[in-house]
């Protein structure tokens, strides 16, 4: 998949050229770094959909097909092909993980939603592991999804935490569907709609209801000694980590303390909260397991058509009532209604 | 003319590395740089790597889906809080090596 698209001439030799190269090898370097700019556009989410369709085998409806790479501590991607679906376990903690918890997320989606896979027309699930050097993070390119190992004394490896491979994997649904705008409110609801549904998959994989849930995003990847319980908690948003090495956690829980800032994308990560909040509230108010109620509340949201690009919570507290109404009616609805009121979002 | 032709209008340029999944604070570990402090040949290193770092970060989406990026803020005022009079994001993955130095090494890699 990479190497169809890769120059080459690497962009770092170009730039190495265009900086020191001698006379028309110089010029000739940053012409072509010009010309290089104007032909590498973004690729839509679907065009880039259709990649992974052409270059990996689809599953049947009902089953993952997952393919797990190592990137053995560098950051090309997708890495070396480690695992394909239905292969033989490695003795590799990371690539077991990340194949099943990819599976586990598969199974949510698809048992609980009806949607086959990421696009909902049987796409891949690549993954890949062991990425950079103590690498703290993980993430969706767009294409796939990646997790770095952690540095071992704040982090641990980013598989570790089943509610942190479908936050990802969540992402590219999310850019699939309502294709959320990665700033500001948009940004946060985009955020926050991975957290959701990484919690929601977390409890349905533990058969928790919503009493019994601690409601914790990345619960599993902080270090011994490290003063936080998880990276975010959607009961107590705020309350996650106090720590030297990290700060505070930013989050607010209610509009009141909404963080206007241009740094995170604007916040995404940080206004998240509230709408986390919102959710929380709501299925705690439901009762049962989250996924049954609010979680179908919130995918009929995210896949609905009126819900734009750049909608604000607002706009998406709005859309969650009509389709409570819908579903579930009023009784559910004035829940829903009530939780996004409590952190200072309705009429 | 690009926008980091000259860079004597400014007296700070401050790097961060945000977004992530993780997006804490503590992680983001700010660097400043004192234009006025640079020699000539640092200033024009500095422009060629904020150029360098703007033309990758328009091809991209830096941030989206949790994925780290570099932000670089220059000031006029020397002081203050006051919000940035130029900025731009440039994807970690993506970095020059020269914007990469800034933030982990709290150095102008020359030309």
């Amino acid at each position: 998949m990479t190497s169809r698209h890769a120059p080459v001439i690497p962009p770092h030799m170009l730039d190495a050229l265009a900086r020191h190269g001698a006379g028309h090898l110089k010029s000739r370097a940053q012409n072509t770094l010009s010309i290089d700019q104007q032909f590498r556009q973004p690729m839509s989410a679907r065009a880039k959909a259709s990649l992974i369709h052409q270059n990996y085998p689809d599953s049947a409806p009902g089953a993952p097909a997952r393919y797990i790479f190592d990137a053995n501590h560098q950051t090309r991607l997708p890495g070396e092909l480690v695992l394909e679906e239905g292969g033989a376990l490695l003795d590799d903690p990371q690539v077991v993980e990340a194949y099943e918890d990819l599976g586990a997320t598969y199974r949510f989606f698809h048992d609980v939603m009806g949607r086959h896979s990421i696009d909902g027309e049987g796409m891949a699930l690549l993954g890949t592991v062991h990425y950079g050097q103590e690498y703290q993070n993980a993430f969706w390119n767009g294409e796939q999804m990646v997790f770095g190992d952690g540095d071992g004394e704040v982090f641990l490896p980013f598989t570790r935490a089943l509610d942190v491979v479908a936050h990802e994997l969540t992402h590219g649904v999310t850019e699939l569907t309502a294709g959320l705008e990665y700033r500001d409110q948009p940004g946060a609801l985009n955020e926050s709609i991975s957290d959701v549904f990484g919690v929601m998959v977390k409890q349905y994989a533990r058969g928790e209801d919503v009493t019994q849930a601690d409601w914790l995003i990345g619960a599993d990847l902080l270090a011994e000694g490290v003063n936080g319980k998880a990276l975010r908690s959607m009961s107590a948003p705020g309350t996650a980590y106090d720590d030297p090495m990290l700060g505070k956690d930013p989050q607010p829980a209610h509009m009141d303390q909404f963080v206007n800032t241009r740094s995170d994308n604007g916040g995404v990560h940080i206004n998240s909260g509230i709408p986390n909040h919102a959710f929380y509230l709501i299925a705690m108010e439901l009762g049962g397991n989250s996924w049954e109620t609010a979680g179908q509340i919130w995918y009929d949201t995210l896949t609905d058509e009126r819900l734009a690009s750049d909608a604000q919570f607002i706009d998406f507290a709005g859309l969650t009532m009509a389709h409570a109404t819908q579903r579930f009616g009023q009784r559910v609805a004035e829940a829903v209604m009530n939780g996004w009121k409590q952190v200072g979002i309705g009429p | 003319m690009t926008r980091f032709e000259d860079l004597s209008r400014f007296t700070r340029v401050c790097i961060t590395r945000e977004g992530g999944l993780v997006a804490a604070p503590g992680l983001m570990r700010p660097r400043t740089f004192d234009v006025v402090e640079c020699s000539s040949d640092e200033q024009n290193a500095l422009c060629h790597w904020l150029n360098e770092g703007e033309r990758i970060g328009r091809e991209a989406s830096p941030g989206r889906g949790d994925q780290r990026y570099f932000r670089i803020c220059l000031y006029k005022d020397r002081d203050g809080e006051a919000s940035p009079d130029e900025e731009l994001n440039v994807p970690e993955d993506a970095a020059p090596a020269g914007v990469k130095a800034l933030w982990e090494e709290g150095r102008i890699e020359p030309l």
